[in-house]
């Protein structure tokens, strides 16, 4: 091969043309990919956590193997359910909407147990359950993450909320999910800030 | 050279695409709203709407004829905004689909509410509007007490259009 590798202006022309197009589809694909954009905002259970669209805030975690509604049985499950009593306020003057959810123990991430979304009005909270099907070996640290459901997304917040489920107390939470039932029939109410 | 030309402004156009897209989507992220003068109609999906009267109430009394519904208070820290409109469509080829929004102070927006109270003045129904017949219809919203004086109309929200949204306000507050 000879050096300088000399193009004919056609074949220039044509490179030139593709680096574009592949500049344009990089743009398009980082614009859409929120990861490594993503702002992490923590806090903690009980205590609300203030973000762009407003407030979250986990108020109870409760687990089982069995989900009931209307005192019957819905779903049973080999490993265990963990539902998250989660309410969200519309603080500010955009509409509050969070309708993806994940549950992250070191690299295992857990998707929500059927469609969850929390969405409120300005100046309304609402409250809802968000149900996970879990691993009983993989539940150390488990941390809720929520965040707005976008299409094109330059800056995305994430709210990560750990549930206080430590190495220490794991066997814990294990031990009292097992053979329980959680009741999911009323998992959804809406008011007023007041 | 003319190979080279051509290269540059094939550049230049995808330079002039991503810059009008990002200005485009900066503009029309956010809402526009053209708020009409007090009593006067807007104009949306073919159709004239004007808005009545916007009244707040503690409590959605059952207005209708049978009394089928029942009688409904807001949840604490709420008040019901009720809107009652009046509209025309005049476009055979549109349909008007009810999309109505209350507006309130910083662009804050509420959806109707969905209220069991039985009414004397019937909801929004698309098949209820036919060409050039005055339409009289109500919607109810709920809206936190703190921002019931404050609002700015009703928007009438069409987003097949980048449009500015008509927000259109009673004659006498």
């Amino acid at each position: 091969m000879r050096f300088p590798i000399r193009f004919p202006g056609s074949k220039l022309a044509g490179v030139l043309a593709a680096i574009a197009l592949v500049a344009v589809s990089a743009v398009g694909l980082r614009l859409s990919d929120p990861k490594g954009t993503v702002d992490m905002v923590s806090g903690v259970a009980g205590k609300p956590v203030t973000f762009n669209d407003g407030e979250l805030s986990v108020d109870r975690v409760r687990v089982g193997t069995v989900l009931t509604q209307n005192d019957e049985v819905r779903e049973r499950s080999a490993g265990m359910f963990v539902a998250v009593a989660v309410t969200g306020a519309a603080t500010g003057p955009r509409e509050l909407s969070l309708g993806s959810a994940e549950l992250v123990s070191k690299d295992v991430h857990y998707k929500t147990y059927g469609l969850t979304s929390v969405s409120a009005a300005p100046g309304f909270k609402t409250s809802t359950d968000i149900v996970f099907e879990v691993d009983p070996a993989r539940i150390e640290g488990l941390t809720l993450e929520m965040w707005r459901n976008e299409v094109i997304s330059g800056y995305q917040q994430r709210v990560r909320i750990p549930l206080g489920i430590t190495t220490a107390n794991a066997n814990q939470w294990r031990d009292a999910a097992r053979g329980w039932g959680i009741d999911i029939s009323l998992s959804n109410s809406t008011r007023p800030i007041p | 050279m003319r190979r080279m030309l051509f290269a540059v402004g094939a550049l230049a156009a995808v330079l002039i695409y991503l810059i009008w897209w990002v200005t485009y989507a900066g503009i029309h992220y956010t809402p526009r709203y053209a708020v009409r003068p007090p009593g006067v109609a807007g104009e949306v999906q073919g159709t004239s709407v004007r808005l009545l009267s916007l009244t707040r109430a503690e409590q959605l009394v059952d207005t209708s004829e049978d009394k089928s519904g029942k009688s409904e208070f807001p949840d604490p820290g709420g008040v019901w905004i009720v809107a009652e409109f009046e509209a025309v469509r005049h476009d055979p080829g549109k349909t008007f689909y009810c999309d109505t929004e209350l507006l309130g102070p910083q662009r804050r927006l509420w959806a109707r509410a969905a209220t069991g109270a039985g009414r004397a003045i019937p909801g929004c129904l698309p098949d209820d509007f036919a060409v050039d017949r005055l339409v009289r219809f109500e919607a109810v919203f709920l809206v936190p007490i703190r921002y019931a004086d404050q609002l700015a109309g009703v928007a009438l929200v069409d987003d097949s259009t980048a449009a500015r949204t008509p927000v259109i306000t009673p004659a006498t507050p």
